[in-house]
């Protein structure tokens, strides 16, 4: 049994890195992008909102740590080490503890939202490799990602995709039957649809859902479930999907909020019919599909998904990503002005917002 | 999920930290000029706070388990004369109840050292004033040690208990239905927390020197050519130490008997 060094790691202060911009502001705190003032390397800097943190160092960012330490692999972004910023007493200022990731060039919302950016099959089939071999890697370790969606995908340079933002992940057992879960977590338009109705023992499945919206978006650029409330989330969901019934998802009268909401009956699953204006793809249609299956029981799972005839079938996924290469700006979501993007782009997005409540993607 | 991660040149894992007999021998409090008798008092004092605070907010064994190794760890880098130890036994507990996905809310944590603190100096009942700038500095100063504490560890703190193994080695050595042999090897672990052997040993060897304790003392008959802790990568010399060590805790458990005495009246 070999000995660890007894040495914990060091924790530097952040002025060893220079901050250049921000790059993002999320619920849990701000990321910037900075570069070692030495190794000239470049760094992501996610600050731990510690502000009015009343109950201390925050039980999510612990996880984060605890989670981002344990997992090492080419699709899950990279914490190099943690930093602090002294407070000030004078100013009563307090002191931060950030994060310091590898840099990535773009996230996927920022890169999907751009029109200039464009993607042939095979670099979709590379992109969608990368984020189910993520994927696979984290729930084979037993960790849940739980806030899945296209901003908290990386993109390098070089057109790795990375899965990032574990903010609100956790580890999960299979022995353990009852979770106690929250089921308030994974941004409206990419919950699926036992969390909307109030499931607390769910497990990998509900990340699979996030995965099938996020492939749909390499084709129709937007999120195809674009909800306002969690009651016309779930309408949307049965419009695409179907209704919800106990004939096809067996438990979910067992659900807390099954019985509160009053949602359409006798719809029919429409997925492949109404995706295959966008998506040409059979192939690609098919996973989509078995992604946004209603019974977390019988959706795909990662694995099963990358030994889907996809990834198997001409064209294979590409070896790079041509356009990222061309691209001298970085893509993040938070960087780009909505109202600069040109409405003739973006139909469906102007339609939206006439209409609110209705499935207008397609 | 016990993949190394490199940290600036430090290749780390999830495995716990094990100390060099150098930096046991000369704490930060000795050279502060705490004698060793005081600090080894204060261990186990923090230790048995940390216990009977975690009993009162019904938290599991594995939570006081992680606040121990914690607070045990801290005061290898920190000295006992300049940092309080009640406050930092606050933080651990508290931050071990989030690392085991427990949280307490800071609130319950100050008021039940508050309620131990006055039943050890027997003082009568008294509910704690949530307005009083006494509460205001204990829990700012408990947020303050948080910190400090992760920021000592490197942030890490997840550790690795022996209770798993136990369960797992009593399993092969087929003495998985002896219930009294569990509970007492269970016994001696949750009592090895307030030494340093957390820092000394990995958990494999902690957990195979307590069934041997426990196996010993209920005359049990365990493999012994080879020795059967030999499969699990425990070393003879290793356990002879720990056996050492353990006889350290027959001396105070007056100590853990007092507390636990204020913790059952305080309970019921
Ligand atoms: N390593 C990184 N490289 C480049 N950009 C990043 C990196 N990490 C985060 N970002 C950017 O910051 C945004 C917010 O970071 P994230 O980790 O998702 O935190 P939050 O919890 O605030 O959403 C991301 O959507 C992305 O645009
Ligand atoms: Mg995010």
């Amino acid at each position: 049994m070999s000995k660890e060094p007894y040495n914990y790691p060091f924790i530097h202060d952040v002025g060893k890195y220079e901050k250049i911009t921000k790059i993002g502001h999320g619920t849990f705190g701000e990321v910037f992008k900075a570069r070692n003032r030495i190794s000239k390397e470049f760094v992501a800097l996610k600050r731990v909102l510690l502000g009015n943190e009343k109950e201390g160092f925050p039980i999510t960012s612990l996880r984060e740590i605890k989670i981002l330490r344990a997992l090492k692999h080419d699709n899950i972004v990279r914490l190099q080490e943690i930093c602090r910023s002294k407070g000030t007493p004078q100013s009563r200022k307090r002191g931060s503890i950030y994060l310091v990731f590898e840099f990535c060039a773009h996230d996927l919302a920022g890169l999907l939202q751009n029109p200039q950016v464009k993607f042939n099959l095979s670099e979709i089939k590379r992109m969608m490799k990368h984020l189910l071999s993520g994927l696979f890697y984290i729930h084979s370790n037993k960790v849940l990602h739980r806030d899945l969606k296209a901003a908290n995908v990386l993109v390098t340079r070089d057109g790795v995709l990375k899965l990032a933002d574990f903010g609100l992940a956790r580890v999960y057992s299979r022995k353990e039957k009852t979770h106690c879960f929250t089921n308030r977590v994974v941004t409206l338009w990419y919950r699926a649809p036992e969390l909307l109705l109030g499931c607390r023992d769910y497990g990998p499945a509900i990340d699979m859902w996030a995965i099938g919206c996020i492939m749909a978006e390499f084709w129709t650029r937007s999120a195809i479930m674009q909800g306002n409330s969690e009651t016309n989330q779930l309408t949307l969901i049965t419009q695409l999907c179907g209704s919800i019934t106990p004939e096809v998802y067996p438990d979910v009268d067992k659900l807390d909020l099954f019985k509160k909401f009053d949602l359409p009956a006798s719809q029919k699953r429409r997925v492949k019919e109404r995706l295959s204006h966008y998506v040409r793809d059979r192939h690609a249609l098919d996973l989509i599909d078995r992604c946004l299956t209603i019974d977390p029981a019988k959706r795909i799972d990662s694995d099963s998904a990358l030994n889907h005839d996809f990834f198997w079938s001409d064209p294979l996924p590409a070896s790079k990503i041509s356009c990222l290469s061309r691209l001298n700006v970085s893509m993040f979501e938070f960087l780009i002005d909505r109202k600069t993007t040109n409405p003739q782009h973006r139909p469906e997005q102007s339609q939206m917002s006439q209409q609110p409540g209705y499935d207008r993607v397609f | 999920m016990a993949v190394p991660t490199e940290f600036s040149g430090v290749v780390l894992s999830l495995e716990n930290t094990i100390y060099p007999d150098e930096k046991l021998q000369e704490t930060p409090s000795q050279l502060d000029g705490l004698s060793k008798e005081m600090e080894t008092n204060l261990r186990i004092a923090g230790c048995e706070y940390i216990q009977a605070a975690g009993i009162l907010l019904k938290l599991p064994q594995v939570a006081m388990a992680t606040a121990q190794v914690l607070y045990q760890r801290y005061y290898y880098s920190k000295s006992f004369v300049k940092y309080n130890y009640e406050i930092c036994a606050m933080a651990c507990i508290f931050l071990a109840a989030k690392i085991e996905e427990h949280p307490r809310r800071i609130r319950d944590v100050v008021n039940v050292f508050y309620h131990i603190r006055r039943k050890l100096n027997e003082l009568p009942n008294k509910v704690m004033d949530y307005m009083s700038n006494e509460y205001f500095h204990k829990k700012s100063e408990v947020i303050k040690a948080e910190r400090r504490v992760l920021k000592e560890l490197g942030f890490c703190v997840h550790v690795k208990h022996p209770h798993k193994c136990i369960v797992t080695y009593l399993k092969i050595l087929e003495c998985n239905d002896n219930t009294e042999l569990i509970q007492k090897a269970w016994n001696y672990m949750n009592d090895s927390l307030r030494t340093d052997v957390f820092m000394r040993y990995t958990p494999e060897t902690i957990a195979c020197a307590c069934i041997y304790l426990s196996a010993r003392q209920l005359g049990i008959g365990l493999p012994s050519n080879p020795p059967w802790y030999e499969v699990f990568d425990a070393t003879t010399k290793e356990m002879e130490v720990y056996l050492l060590i353990v006889s350290v805790i027959d001396s105070v458990d007056m100590l853990i008997y007092q507390v636990k005495y204020v913790v059952d009246i305080i309970a019921s």
